[in-house]
């Protein structure tokens, strides 16, 4: 895991912004000031259309803000490049996709062992954590089935395993439970919070699912783009 | 890119062609195709010109082609061609002549006229015996000519022409020499001036030339001259150059146009099965953003495909260009070099299209976000940020540093924004805060105006497009603009109050009169 003063914020928002047009402009994100310590779980919350999923894809960089600024181990993100968003990406960010976006033709090995190939590793090395992380989740006897080939709960855990690979600063997850049944979601919540005390692993998940944070450090609430509330819990 | 990252998108883009093998057959399939087609026909074309120039063959002479002018008609001199082309890397070498038909014990003749040192006959022939012309009334003939007519080196040639309303003119010519030439159609030679006085002719009747090019070029050269001496006749190797150059004319204007048609299948065809892969591939490009992997790693991957694909598909089409050239009768009179030429042509072109085929989806990926591959409709290619005024006009710019204001102009069509204006009069402003975006040519153009400081937005105009913004700070600097702008602007305000003021007596004046009448 990247190195952070525990006292400073790993990711924080600052004034953020981020408007669509639909007939006239409407801002998915309003003026979004948060925070998130390093080893904390936060989970954002909030109804369909308040902007959960829009804040989260500006905090990993798939997006970019109006205004406002980013920055994550207090470097700012906001004007990088599309090259160096990647780079930054695969440093300190992984992404958990609602749909998974597993690449289809790779196994579930290949699709851990991805990003930590293109990020100079060994393959050994790659390789061994990729088996690692897959065993973690407990998909070890699936290592060498594609996407098509695993069930939705399954694919996800693959994609959080892959999420995992790079050690990052945080990893971000857009409605990780969303399309699974209560036994799948159990087991990836689970995942997450496992993770996050041996690890000491950042997370910040989006859900609508408010039965969920009892599991957060921080819950964040939002509405109509803005920040209603933020709760700091034990969990 | 390290070995490690090196190898590890090497073996992606391995799997990757795997996954899309049928898209990139039908890539292999174009190219293979195309480009052995294009070097079939272009050598059957080759073959074809060939046969049209070896039947020129038979006939040869010193110079590539002899302008004959007409009695009184002048020889246009090099400078005054008008093609500088052609003077330069065509006209190596023009010489002037006199030719004149006399009655000799040869019969009648046809007698040349050259100078002592001209370049076309000395280089074409070989004294055999004798000497060469040097002294007003020498002849030198060819040694055929001499064996036929039992010519001796010392004879005397009377030679008789006939000019002007049938009269006769005699000359009597020493023969010096014999010589073989190296070329068909040999005259008695003489002196160019012996031949003017014999002939009563101030000046010279013939121009010949030598080229310096291939024969293509001499076609050029012949109908270019054609252009200059409009009314006159030409001798050049032999007369099948006309056939010739029709022949070619026919052959390669229709033919040129089907090698163009054949690489524009070829690049329709491999780029519209490259546009429709990305699109399929949208989702994978962005997941492949999202976990890190930088932009010269998928041009890599991309390439790698694409490029296999291109390489093999010239390979056998070179493959199949030998297997099928055996089994064709006119394949084996195509020039070897000619062959590798279009080889050599047929791969530069598929590098251009794989090229073309390759930027498009690359291009795309490096400048979209990761959400724009993932769902956005279009992918802007280019994008423009703009801050300031693009182009200050002086009114504006005059308020800009009167009011402290901070202007922007949106382009504005019929008194409308074409995109999306965020931002509203009264609404407070961060420096850098996009204020108002624009889509063009069907999105593949993105404009972002973003505010130049923090403040307020003071005024919008929608008919012009301008918006003021009012800085927080009023010390907030001015965008620099050229000061010749400021100044412009500054001196045009001074004439226009000089106007005013002008007006404003003038009207004082004016008003004092009327009253005093």
């Amino acid at each position: 895991m990247t190195m952070n003063d525990n006292n400073r914020p790993i990711l924080e928002t600052v004034n953020l912004n981020k408007a669509f047009y639909l007939g006239e402009a409407v801002y998915a994100v309003n003026n979004v000031n948060i925070q998130v310590m390093p080893g904390e779980i936060a989970i954002i919350v909030g109804p369909s259309g308040s902007g959960k999923s829009t804040l989260l894809s500006l905090l990993g960089g798939l997006d970019r803000p109006i205004s406002g600024d980013i920055l994550i181990n207090d470097q700012s993100i906001v004007k990088l490049n599309e090259d160096q968003l990647a780079l930054m990406r695969r440093k300190n960010i992984g992404y958990v996709f609602q749909f998974f976006n597993l690449i289809p033709h790779l196994s579930a090995l290949e699709n851990v062992e991805l990003p930590m190939s293109i990020a100079n590793m060994s393959r050994k090395e790659a390789r061994e954590r990729a088996r690692y992380l897959l065993d973690e989740v407990g998909l070890t006897p699936r290592a060498h089935h594609r996407p098509d080939q695993l069930s939705g709960g399954e694919q996800q855990r693959v994609a959080i395993a892959r999420s995992l690979a790079n050690r990052p600063a945080v990893v971000l997850a857009d409605e990780p439970t969303g399309n699974l049944d209560s036994r799948t979601r159990d087991m990836v919540i689970d995942l997450f919070c496992r993770f996050n005390k041996t690890e000491n692993q950042t997370f910040v998940l989006i859900t609508h699912d408010t039965s969920l944070t009892k599991y957060a450090h921080r819950v964040i609430t939002m509405k109509d783009g803005k920040i209603n509330t933020i709760e700091v819990q034990n969990p | 890119m390290s070995l490690r990252q090196f190898s590890a998108v090497t073996r992606l883009a391995l799997k990757n062609m795997m996954r899309w093998r049928w898209r990139l057959a039908t890539i292999f399939f174009l190219v293979a195709g195309s480009f052995s087609l294009f070097v079939l026909y272009s050598s059957m074309l080759s073959v074809s010109a060939q046969i049209g120039v070896a039947q020129t063959e038979s006939l040869t002479l010193p110079y590539d082609l002899m302008v004959i002018v007409d009695e009184g008609k002048p020889i246009l001199k090099a400078e005054e061609l008008p093609i500088p082309r052609f003077r330069r890397d065509i006209l190596e070498v023009g010489e002037e002549a006199v030719a004149i038909t006399a009655f000799t014990p040869m019969g009648k003749q046809e007698l040349l006229g050259i100078t002592s040192d001209s370049y076309f006959y000395n280089k074409n022939t070989e004294v055999v015996e004798g000497q060469w012309l040097s002294n007003p009334g020498d002849m030198i003939v060819p040694q055929e000519l001499a064996v036929q007519y039992q010519l001796q080196i010392g004879d005397q040639i009377p030679a008789y022409t006939v000019y002007k309303e049938g009269r006769q003119r005699k000359a009597e010519f020493t023969l010096v020499g014999f010589f073989t030439p190296s070329y068909q159609l040999a005259q008695p030679l003489i002196l160019e001036h012996d031949a003017k006085e014999l002939m009563l002719l101030p000046q010279a009747n013939r121009y010949m030339i030598e080229y310096d090019r291939d024969e293509a070029e001499l076609i050029h050269l012949i109908e270019w001259m054609k252009s200059a001496y409009p009314d006159e006749t030409f001798l050049y190797s032999t007369v099948t150059y006309d056939m010739g150059n029709e022949l070619l004319q026919q052959i390669f204007q229709p033919g040129q146009w089907l090698l163009v048609l054949i690489f524009l299948f070829m690049g329709i065809g491999v780029l519209t099965v490259s546009l429709i892969t990305f699109l399929e591939r949208r989702r994978e490009l962005a997941v492949m953003k999202s976990i890190g992997v930088s932009n010269i790693q998928i041009v890599y991957a991309l390439a790698l495909e694409q490029g296999t694909a291109g390489i093999v598909g010239v390979l056998t089409g070179i493959l199949i260009i030998f297997q099928l050239g055996s089994r064709i009768s006119w394949f084996s009179q195509v020039l070897p070099e000619k062959l590798y030429l279009y080889i050599g042509q047929g791969a530069l072109f598929t590098l251009l299209v794989m090229i073309a085929g390759i930027s498009f989806p690359t291009i795309l990926a490096k400048v979209a976000t990761v959400n724009q591959l993932l769902f956005a409709r279009n992918i802007p290619i280019v994008n423009t940020h703009i801050d300031h005024l693009a182009k200050p006009t002086g009114w504006i710019l005059f308020r800009e540093m009167q009011e402290n204001l901070h202007f922007l102009k949106f382009d504005m069509v019929d008194g409308r924004l074409e995109g999306v204006l965020l931002k509203a009069v009264g609404d407070p402003v961060k420096q850098g805060e996009v204020i108002a975006t624009q889509e063009m040519y069907f999105g593949l153009r993105y404009h972002e105006w973003k505010s130049p400081c923090d403040g307020v937005v003071a005024e919008y105009n929608p008919n012009s497009g301008h918006m003021g913004i009012l800085p927080d700070d009023p010390n907030t600097p001015h965008y620099p603009y050229p000061e010749h702008f400021v100044q412009d602007e500054i001196h045009h305000q001074k004439q226009m109050e000089a106007g005013r003021a002008k007006a404003r007596a003038e009207k004082e004046i004016s008003e004092i009169g009327f009253n005093e009448k």
